[in-house]
């Protein structure tokens, strides 16, 4: 079994134990080896237990207790270094995405050094650090994924690293933030007030109670940094983009855009080395006309024509997906 | 560049021909042709053709080779691929500064407004400004005038 620790056990963690709970069996019949969760911390503290913790209780104390330090006959530990400290194959690092504190990227750093395979699902660390973090991963013979960061379950990073094997990408353009295009696309179907519309999007919980990541563009930048970085061989970091939100965006802007048949979408663009988000005018019926919290990335490439990828770009089940997928890449390329 | 020329010539066996050989002799491309045998002015018909030339000079050589040689141009003239973008500006005043900006935008060479839609009210305005231009470099001029007032206005660009 892989034995694998994880560091934040929020909505995203709570999702890759539900999955791993349930594919497993699946998994090791078909590769061979499964996964066995060995250490979880939480903002509370960490547990560790050599010989595997029980995941339907973990996620059952978790729920009705809040803290994963509640979990009986288990040793306890205070910081997320003496969890990664312990013996495991594989670090799954779910905290929540922070770009000012690099906390994480300590985190991980240390885990290659522990030779340990690292997936993510936070984009704070690769928005930091991407080229350092690479680096000490080879250095170490570590694999290191995060497919999770760009699109959810999309796989926007590995169709676009599967389709630069075989034609050169010229430009990306795409949907990556499921909030702001929620928002933009109730604004046009309801006629209706950017503040309006952001307190529906908070009560359904599709917006958090602090917006401004999603509707400033900075998770689209922190997105399109990883995308540019991983896919296009570029060394970008955040002060590369050009960052303009959606909260200018009025009532009358999307009035006027819509009866000349346009939507308004937030969109992350990568051109050579230009990096830009901001909000844009699109035919409707375009490639990039979708609606609510869907994602959607448009390569454009020279002998592959334009390819376009469409999903849902978050949610518990689809980010435990794409991590989940990351974790079996791991075990197919270490058998 | 592309051509469009209406051509009046005898309605005599040979004359198309004729008429056609120079524009290959001149290094240009016949793109398109169309002879209307219901159109006669002076005895004459009428064919329209489409046709691409390098520049200026061999063009000029053209029409003195289709003097030479009897050939009457009715009409001829450059056709210019216009491109087109659009762009959204929002603004918190009620958009006085709007007609300056479509004057200065109107006042470069080549660049057009071709269309203007806008709401303005007490607490805001919305414009929805479509400019076209014989080529991108052009219309990038337009867009620049634009992004320089990117500090006081919210610019959407057409994608």
């Amino acid at each position: 079994m892989m034995k694998v620790i994880m560091a934040g056990f929020g909505t995203v963690g709570q999702g890759v134990a539900k999955v791993i709970e349930e594919k497993n069996s699946s998994i090791k019949k078909r590769l061979g080896e499964g996964f066995e969760i060995v250490g979880v911390s939480d903002s509370k503290g960490a547990i560790y237990n050599p010989e595997g913790l029980n995941l339907e209780l973990l996620l059952k104390i978790k729920r009705e207790k809040g803290a994963v330090i509640s979990y009986p006959d288990v040793e306890k530990l205070k910081s997320n270094e003496e969890l990664i400290n312990r013996e495991a194959d594989v670090l799954i690092e779910v905290t929540p995405t922070d770009i000012e504190s690099g906390r994480a990227v300590d985190d991980i750093l240390y885990a290659f050094r522990s030779k340990k395979h690292v997936v993510t699902s936070n984009k704070g660390p690769l928005t930091l650090n991407f080229k350092g973090l690479n680096e000490e991963a080879a250095k170490n013979g570590c694999m290191f994924y995060y497919t999770a960061t760009v699109g959810g379950c999309t796989r926007m990073i590995d169709v676009g690293r599967g389709l630069s094997n075989g034609a050169a990408i010229i430009s990306f353009q795409g949907i990556l933030n499921g909030t702001s295009n929620y928002i933009l696309s109730r604004m046009t179907d309801e006629e209706a007030p950017y503040e309006l519309i952001l307190r529906e999007a908070q009560q359904l919980g599709y917006a958090e109670t602090d917006p401004s990541h999603d509707v400033d563009g900075i998770d689209t930048a922190c997105k399109l940094v990883i995308l540019a970085n991983s896919v296009m061989g570029l060394e970008s970091s955040l002060k590369d983009v050009k960052i303009e939100g959606i909260t200018g965006i009025s009532e009358d802007g999307v009035k006027l855009a819509k009866s000349d048949g346009k939507v308004i979408k937030l969109i992350g663009e990568i051109e050579k080395s230009r990096l830009e988000v901001s909000p844009r005018l699109v035919p409707k019926g375009h490639f990039l006309d979708i609606s609510g919290t869907l994602n959607l990335g448009l390569f454009k490439t020279d002998f592959a024509g334009d390819i376009a990828i469409m999903g849902r770009g978050a949610g518990q089940m689809e980010t435990a997906s794409a991590i989940l997928g990351d974790l079996n890449k791991i075990i197919s390329q270490t058998r | 560049m592309r051509i469009h020329a209406d051509l009046q010539l005898e309605d005599i066996p040979g004359r198309l021909v004729n008429a056609l050989a120079p524009i290959a002799d001149y290094g240009g491309n016949i793109v398109g042709i169309m002879h209307s045998r219901e159109r006669v002015v002076d005895g004459r018909i009428t064919v329209r053709l489409i046709f691409d030339v390098k520049n200026e000079k061999p063009l000029k050589m053209l029409i003195k080779e289709w003097e030479k040689k009897d050939v009457y141009i009715a009409r001829i003239e450059e056709i210019y691929r216009r491109v087109e973008k659009q762009f959204l500006v929002m603004g918190e005043d009620r958009g006085a500064k709007i007609n300056e900006l479509i004057g200065e935008i109107s006042n470069l060479d080549e660049v057009n407004v071709s269309d203007l839609k806008m709401i303005s009210r007490e607490k805001g305005y919305a414009a929805l400004i479509t400019v076209d231009a014989g080529e991108t470099k052009t219309l990038e001029r337009a867009e620049k005038i634009l992004e320089s007032l990117a500090e006081k206005i919210l610019l959407v660009k057409g994608v």
